[in-house]
């Protein structure tokens, strides 16, 4: 009986260590940690990566996300706009004609999302062009009219491949959870 | 062979003594993934933040990540109710061969005692080794707790098991109560808070935690009073004990979904997002009642599981009983051995699938330990502190 478990254990160890080659990239964890933050300016409230360090308000820099050396920031911002009136706006920062089709939407727990994705040289941060992962959503209020929330991801197009799932994740969650002030 | 007799393995010295087959199995199995929480903290160093009332809480995008975590999640809870319910067997049995109450209250006194000592002297300064960096000064562990339930359920031991019933679903809702609102987390609670009533840690200016505490026995009591009814139930008829766990696992589970569900009291804060992952990811530290209700619904289905094992199925589960019955020394040498895996092969980490093997490199080493322990343990007197192991 001693001997057969041994010798089972053994058989599993090696079979495990062969399937083990299917590792994640990177040796990514598999886990990010939120933290809640909230913001008077952003007049919002909402969860951000433990691992994003915030420079000016409500923008981030995630490099610490994952290892690497790519720079990876998260942009969050509130505009009394209209959605369309925000969208014209970006169009002609980046010098786009058109806008992309949505590529989904998201329920938040507050808000619900029109999800965007666009690849163009950004202004102020030189030709190199970068991949913009958006979230837009209107809210109304009646104190201050039509204000749209905004989570962007700006990552490097060949930096986002191999990182989808955490990306997409850190987006999700922290859309997710964006919400106003009350 | 009868419900009762299939369902026990006699000890090896005392014939008269007969050991339970169900809880030592579920013990081991929730040995087994509590060494693989450990194996991701020591030897893969992946291993998430702690699901807590308030601060930063993990989210996943890898299912395996989770799956790793969540599993463990039946170890603590599983640990109380098991010696919930091998505290009431043991007083019956002690009672039976002419123990008195006090003899009885005294033993768990010095057990529990033994716990807290074995936590702040020996277990945190293995900790301190650990491959990735420790920083913790004062730890409240699993352990800690685990002695001061010890202690405090010596007390409620000759309790009828309605009285333990009720007094479990108080506890249930009743510290959950305690819990504030998730924005009051941060720097300022005392050191009396942290040990009594809330997880969290007084950290220094350096990044490090003078204190920190993650086990407080006030949350767990009530799974080693539900265990001690448990213990009462079993001593009275094993079979219909039984079948009131696979009962009682089913409505917990229930209980479990529309809790979850409605999101509101019962999580301590609400769900993360709307994924699957999000549904069985709930707050830990302390437990909730989600929490508590999803892994001890579990728990006792697989108590159950483990009492239905035919001779058959319980020479395959065998290992794991094995683990089940030297539980302590299992926590001690794991430590140990997970510490010196991590620095010897994997100093920087590694992926969370490349961890598995070391995992079950690590039972692989334990197994014949265990095994010689155990059987050096039952030979021991009754009274003798390597019982305790």
């Amino acid at each position: 009986m001693k001997r057969n478990t041994i010798l089972s254990i053994l058989i599993g160890i090696l079979l495990i260590a062969t399937a083990c080659k299917a590792s994640l990239a990177g040796g990514d964890s598999g886990s990010i940690a939120l933290v809640p933050f909230s913001s008077q300016e952003l007049g919002a409230r909402g969860v951000v990566p433990v691992a994003c360090n915030q420079g000016a308000p409500g923008q981030f820099d995630c490099s610490g996300l994952r290892s690497g050396q790519s720079p990876v920031f998260l942009v969050l911002l509130s505009h009394p706009a209209t959605l369309d009136e925000l969208m014209s706006l970006l169009l002609a920062d980046l010098n786009l004609a058109a806008a992309p089709n949505s590529t989904g939407t998201l329920r938040g727990a507050a808000l619900t999302w029109e999800l965007y994705h666009f690849e163009a040289p950004l202004p102020d941060l030189g030709p190199e062009i970068l991949r913009l992962d958006l979230a837009l959503a209107e809210h109304d209020s009646a104190e201050q009219g039509s204000v749209v929330y905004a989570v962007a991801l700006l990552t490097l197009p060949d930096d986002y491949d191999p990182h989808r799932a955490l990306y997409e994740t850190v987006l999700r969650y922290v859309s997710h959870a964006l919400a106003p002030l009350e | 062979m009868t419900e009762s007799a299939k369902n026990q393995t006699r000890e090896a010295t005392d014939p008269k003594a007969v050991r339970l087959f169900a809880p030592d199995a579920l013990r081991g199995l929730i040995i087994v993934f509590m060494a693989l929480d450990h194996a991701n903290l020591l030897v893969a160093q992946k291993h998430p933040p702690g699901e807590y009332w308030g601060g930063a809480f993990p989210v996943y995008y890898d299912t395996l990540a989770f799956l790793t975590r969540v599993v463990t999640h039946f170890c603590a809870p599983g640990f109380f109710l098991l010696m919930g319910l091998g505290m009431a067997l043991f007083a019956r049995s002690r009672q039976e061969r002419g123990w008195t109450q006090w003899d009885i209250i005294r033993h768990f006194l010095i057990r529990g005692g033994v716990l807290i000592a074995l936590q702040l002297l020996v277990v945190n300064q293995v900790w301190k080794l650990s491959p990735g960096g420790w920083g913790i000064e004062i730890y409240i562990g699993v352990l800690f707790a685990l002695g001061g339930a010890m202690i405090l359920g010596s007390l409620l031991l000759w309790l009828k098991p309605v009285y333990l019933l009720g007094l479990t679903l108080t506890l249930l809702i009743g510290t959950e109560l305690l819990v504030p609102d998730p924005s009051l987390w941060g720097p300022g609670m005392s050191a009396l808070t942290l040990v009594l009533r809330l997880p969290g840690g007084i950290v220094d200016p350096e990044g490090g935690a003078l204190l920190w505490s993650n086990y407080q026995t006030l949350h767990w009591l009530e799974l080693v009073t539900l265990g001690l009814v448990f213990g009462h139930w079993l001593a009275d008829d094993p079979r219909k004990a039984f079948g009131r766990a696979w009962k009682m696992g089913l409505a917990f589970l229930v209980a479990f979904l529309v809790v979850r569900t409605l999101d509101g009291f019962g999580n301590i804060r609400p769900r993360m997002g709307n994924a699957w992952i999000d549904f069985f990811n709930p707050v830990k530290y302390p437990p909730s009642i989600a929490f508590t209700l999803m892994i001890t619904g579990v728990n006792l289905s697989l108590l159950w599981m483990f009492s239905r094992a035919g001779e058959r199925a319980q020479r395959i589960v065998w290992p794991l009983a094995v683990f089940g019955q030297t539980p302590l020394f299992f926590y001690v040498l794991h430590l140990l051995l997970y510490i010196g895996l991590g620095h010897l092969l994997t100093p920087n980490g590694t992926s969370i699938p490349a961890m598995y093997p070391f995992w079950l490199l690590g039972l692989l080493i334990l197994f014949p330990l265990c095994l010689g322990y155990g059987r050096f343990k039952r030979r021991q007197p009754a009274h003798s502190l390597l019982r305790f192991f």
